[in-house]
């Protein structure tokens, strides 16, 4: 087994567990907490697992590889994982979403994909890698040692037309070994998004239950997502810098929290388009009784909004119209527009200033955002939060109860304090700690209804 | 059980293999940039290691984009119990009212506070979710299983990345896994392995210097990290001082110029700054960047404790609960509460561990 830090470094507690007591404690509580009733002897003959655990759950963000010219950089896709399977709400053939329905500008430039930049003179290029599809294969598979188990096999399905049969025992797709191989799990859902080529053909080595024989099968999957692709134009003809980040997506417009699986694309890009994007969208995931639109945004690799649709496009049913092109404007043009109409806001501009992030943050807990929390708070405003939603949050954080020594009145007086700008009579501390209580000490909730009081 | 548990080694063993594969790309991206000597660290030829700055942005988005989002399962009804720690109350109560929005008729108590309690409590009523912020000892899973709780499974839901703080002044650079168990750890007549800052190389008018430990002034979460993970059940050294808060520990940082401390990394105050830490002689800084690469590696993992056997129990409720909690909106909501989010494969294999059969 390649030991993880041979290939990254050698950054990680592995190393700490060489010293002994030290790493070894971490080991075990890591692996208890996951894995109740093993018993310390599992770990005697040394500590290896703990990278096998610890390692395993903290997240990793992709690197910044060698930035070409374009100035982008290959990136996972976004739509990496999930399963497929059958789900009553799959959108049918009649709903809003049309298979491939298409509205790029057919003269534009090809896609730029695959993790290479197609650049164009005097145009620009999107960033994307290979987009992955997502197949529909119709098991239920417990893994194995020996591979993975098919324990049913769906009505109509790729594995039913391939032949495949409960018991009968998976042992490889597209020439990989799937379930347990050296004790790890390579996944069946994964070795096929990896192993299918495009048109969804696979080749499986599978061993009949009843025969008891080897044998190789070419199974031709189903398509389990729906492709929605277009071009986005920049209105004012202006170019976008390196590292500019294009976000493309669908959003539920009914329950915006309802976010629709590989329903958005983040892509980088440059120069002055036309952008081109390919989403390949879960359809299990779309709810024929919520209404969907297309938003697009460009901002740079802060965050900050440059350029975004005026509006949304709804998505009627029956799809996009063809040879549509997304226009979107600067995010300047858009904030003057809306100051002349009285309004300062724009509805699409889900982006959000970080600067405004930021302000608040400093104003609630002294301190700036990180970029993690930047990026997550993005998602939470894109979602259709309010700034009102996002400071009682950060009030109902633990950051914030520390800052106030965790004690429930020091927590009424300075909430009260900040959010009306003067101190808090004592009726009003009384009153809402009658509150926090009633809320079983949620404090998010009581700031919340604070400041809707003030509104 | 011994299937089980069988499946649980082989689970967590392919978790790494899965993300050596996926990681040897970032690996080999970072940036090992020229040795800066740590200032008064003992092996001077440590080189630090931290990412490009530029992309972080994209990169934390495409992060959170390969997190499925949750997929409700049907119309969902019933009323769980949530217990636990503050800090898991808390981000219970978020995760709440966010669950709440795809299953309108799902009600949520509060039970006990504290992770013990809420560990008793789940022993008594196997319908409880126990949020724990801390070790989960082998003795209280056989007390569970002693009692009604049958299959009593911890499953990580997020992560409470932790740092190592002194005072802006302190020229220490970095501390090694040796140094850090000297300084929390007692020997056995009670006194701290290591107890002025020179020993950890410190020079100049600090040397001398008694380290002066602060910790919370309860057993918080974070002192029982220290303790159990750090420390391995060996006893902390006598604090210098103790406070009812982390912002406090890190003020009381701030103007003590021999003070140290572990906090989370959300915790800093001016004129404090964070230690980094060197492991096989590279420099990894306690910051955002590194811990989201997967390089920082102290960190406290946040758990939920219940009974599997009770899933099949409650009409889906609390295996959709974990669902939700494991996906994309569950982990955003634990960023916005102030802790990290799961590595992706490590939330699919969890699931796995949680459904069992899996559907293709």
């Amino acid at each position: 087994m390649m030991h993880i830090s041979d290939r990254r470094l050698g950054i990680d507690l592995s190393a700490w567990l060489q010293n002994g007591s030290f790493s070894r404690a971490i080991l075990i509580t890591f692996f208890t907490l996951s894995h109740p009733g093993i018993g310390l002897s599992q770990f005697s003959g040394g500590g290896g697992l703990f990278d096998n655990t610890l390692n395993q759950a903290l997240p990793r963000v992709a690197v910044p590889s060698n930035q070409n010219p374009a100035g982008g950089w290959p990136q996972p896709t976004s739509t990496a994982s999930g399963f497929s399977g059958s789900n009553p709400r799959t959108f049918s053939n009649n709903g809003t979403f049309s298979n491939n329905s298409t509205f790029s500008n057919s003269n534009g430039p090809a896609f730029a994909s695959g993790g290479t930049n197609v650049p164009r003179s005097g145009a620009g290029a999107t960033n994307t890698s290979q987009l992955p599809k997502d197949w529909k294969f119709g098991v239920a598979v417990d893994p194995s040692q020996t591979g993975a188990i098919v324990r049913q096999v769906t009505p109509n399905s790729p594995a039913q037309r391939a032949g495949l049969k409960p018991n009968d025992i998976i042992i490889a797709l597209g020439g990989v070994q799937v379930g347990y191989v050296e004790n790890r799990l390579n996944d069946v859902g994964d070795q096929i998004r990896r192993s299918a080529d495009n048109t969804g053909r696979v080749r499986a080595l599978v061993l009949d239950s009843q025969s008891a024989r080897l044998q190789n099968m070419d199974i031709q999957l189903d398509s389990a997502s729906n492709a929605l692709t277009g071009s986005i134009a920049l209105r004012d003809r202006g170019s976008l810098p390196p590292n500019s980040i294009m976000t493309v997506q669908i959003e539920n417009v009914t329950r915006p929290f309802y976010e629709v699986r590989n329903g958005k694309v983040i892509t980088s890009a440059f120069g002055t388009g036309p952008f081109f994007y390919e989403i390949q969208y879960d359809p299990v995931y779309i709810d024929p009784r919520d209404r969907y639109q297309l938003n697009a945004i460009i901002t740079d690799q802060t965050g900050r909004t440059l350029y975004a649709l005026r509006e949304p496009i709804p998505i009627p049913t029956g799809g996009l119209p063809p040879n549509s092109v997304l226009a979107l404007d600067s995010f300047r043009d858009l904030q003057l527009a809306g100051q002349q109409a009285g309004g300062g806001t724009v509805t699409s501009a889900y982006g959000q200033d970080p600067a405004v992030l930021s302000q608040i943050f400093m104003q609630l807990l002294g301190r700036p955002p990180s970029t993690n929390e930047q990026v997550a708070w993005s998602g939470y405003l894109a979602q259709g939060n309010s700034i009102i939603d996002l400071k009682a949050k950060i009030i109902g954080s633990p950051s914030y109860y520390d800052r106030l020594g965790n004690n429930p009145q020091a927590f009424i007086q300075t909430m009260i304090r900040t959010l009306k700008g003067s101190p808090a009579t004592q009726n009003e501390v009384n009153a809402w700690l009658n509150r926090l209580q009633q809320y079983q000490g949620n404090r998010e909730q009581v700031a919340k209804e604070f400041m809707q009081q003030l509104r | 059980m011994r299937r089980s548990l069988t499946r649980h080694i082989q689970t967590y063993m392919l978790l790494l293999m899965a993300i050596t594969s996926g990681l040897s790309q970032s690996g080999e991206q970072l940036l090992a940039q020229d040795s800066t000597p740590p200032v008064a660290s003992e092996k001077t030829e440590a080189s630090t290691v931290s990412f490009q700055s530029q992309g972080n942005h994209l990169q934390l988005m495409q992060l959170l984009q390969s997190i499925d989002p949750y997929l409700p399962s049907g119309d969902i009804e019933g009323k769980a119990v949530l217990s636990g720690s503050t800090t898991m109350v808390l981000l219970g109560q978020t995760w709440a009212q966010r669950f709440k929005l795809f299953h309108p008729k799902v009600e949520f108590a509060r039970g006990i506070d504290g992770s013990d309690a809420a560990l008793e409590s789940l022993a008594k009523d196997p319908n409880v979710i126990a949020g724990i912020s801390r070790n989960v000892t082998e003795d209280e899973i056989a007390a569970l299983k002693a009692a009604n709780c049958k299959d009593p499974v911890v499953i990580v839901v997020a992560l409470d990345a932790m740092a190592v703080y002194v005072n802006a002044e302190n020229p220490l650079r970095s501390l090694t896994p040796e140094q850090l168990q000297g300084v929390f750890g007692a020997d056995a007549k009670g006194q701290p392995k290591i107890a002025t800052w020179g020993q950890l190389g410190v020079q100049g008018d600090l040397a001398n210097a008694k380290i002066r430990i602060h910790h919370r002034s309860e057993i918080s979460g974070t002192r029982n990290f220290i303790q159990q993970s750090l420390l391995g059940g060996q006893p902390l050294s006598e604090p210098a001082e103790t406070h009812k808060s982390n912002h406090d520990i890190c003020q009381s940082i701030a103007k003590d110029p021999a003070g140290i401390s572990l906090c989370g990394f959300g915790d800093r105050v001016d004129n404090t700054r964070t230690v980094a830490l060197e492991i096989r002689g590279q420099v990894v800084d306690a910051t955002d960047t590194n811990f989201l690469a997967g390089q920082y590696p102290m960190v406290r993992p946040l758990s939920l404790v219940f009974d599997r056997a009770q899933l099949s129990q409650d009409g889906g409720l609390r295996a959709s609960i974990i669902k939700y909690i494991l996906s994309r909106d569950g982990q955003r909501e634990a960023i916005l509460t102030g802790f990290f989010p799961l590595n992706p494969d490590f939330i699919r294999q969890e699931l796995v561990q949680l459904t069992g059969t899996q559907t293709h």
